[in-house]
């Protein structure tokens, strides 16, 4: 008897089946409980949301591994921005503004010298790039 | 058998039973009690014993409640529930008081198969004899049920390749044993 046959026999072959009154002992003896599902449960189980839990951590681990973007564009003020603010802090105190609004004041100053400072820097980043484009 | 739209519809009763509905319970017995029965046969090769798991495995269901929502193959679920069971059940009976009670039982005396011709049929009482039961448990839930090697290995917690090499070994005893038996015809 080769192998083909005999898995088809065994196949074929008549298995017996469980007993008639079986389901209805079954039925009967089960317990079914009239349990309400809540919807923690439901979450829970739920393999949506372990997907979406999972993603979320993957997600979250990705955004603190990568390098901050205020890092990578950190303004650094000029020495004569530096200078200005100082006199701008000491000018503000000789007229008799409190010594927190001076310091406000001079360092809105370091700020504005630093964002046009970066704005030069990028304009004079596009320009080489023009330049460089053009000569290719 | 596993897989497809059945799938899904096993686990929308599922879902219903674990909120207590009995109709949903009902349907689930119609849909896997014969499948369930025939891997007890298997196990045990006692009627009344394959019965008795069958019954075990139900109850079990029926109050196991919300995990039954995290259940994605119900099939293969019952299944390792009823294999758990026996397990679970033959640890009970090497205290040998159950031992006693079997003795008498009857057996499983099947024999004939769907074919027309009476050379093909294949006496399953014999077949049940001759294999061990973890081969025995290999065969009919690979060959009679469908399922995969992949799938038995997790229902009864082997590998996947300890669940083929159990079916190739069932399958070549069985061949030696039929062998022999047509060779003294």
């Amino acid at each position: 008897m080769t192998r083909a046959d005999l898995e088809r026999r065994l196949r074929d072959a008549r298995w017996p089946e469980p007993a008639a009154d079986l389901r209805a002992r079954v039925l009967a003896a089960a317990p079914v409980l009239n349990q309400r599902v809540t919807w923690s449960d439901r979450v829970w189980f739920s393999r949506r949301w372990r997907v979406a839990a999972a993603a979320a951590a993957a997600g979250a681990i990705a955004m603190f591994s990568l390098p901050d973007a205020a890092d990578a564009i950190r303004l650094v003020p000029t020495p004569q921005a530096l200078a200005e603010a100082q006199v701008i802090d000491e000018a503000g105190r000789d007229i008799g503004l409190p010594a927190t609004v001076a310091q406000a004041l001079a360092h809105r100053t370091l700020r504005i010298d630093a964002r046009a400072s970066l704005a030069d820097r990028t304009r004079l980043t596009l320009e080489a790039l023009v330049v460089e484009g053009e000569t290719k | 058998m596993p897989g497809g739209p059945d799938t899904r519809r096993d686990r929308e009763l599922l879902g219903d039973l674990a909120s207590g509905s009995a109709e949903a319970f009902a349907e689930l017995y119609d849909r896997h009690a014969v499948s369930l029965y025939r891997h007890a046969v298997a196990l045990t090769r006692h009627v009344a014993d394959a019965e008795d798991l069958v019954h075990a495995v139900f109850v079990k269901l029926a109050t196991t409640g919300a995990a039954l929502l995290g259940v994605r193959a119900p099939a293969n679920y019952l299944h390792r529930m009823l294999h758990t069971t026996w397990i679970d059940g033959g640890r009970r009976k090497t205290t040998g008081e159950q031992m006693v009670a079997r003795a008498g039982r009857e057996t499983v005396a099947w024999s004939g198969a769907t074919g027309d011709a009476l050379g093909d049929a294949i006496d399953i009482a014999r077949v049940l004899e001759v294999i061990p039961v973890a081969e025995r448990e290999a065969i009919v839930l690979h060959l009679t049920e469908g399922f995969s090697f992949r799938e038995i290995g997790q229902m009864t917690g082997v590998s996947l390749f300890t669940a083929a090499g159990r079916y190739r070994q069932g399958i070549g005893r069985l061949r030696k044993s039929f062998g022999a038996s047509t060779d003294k015809k």
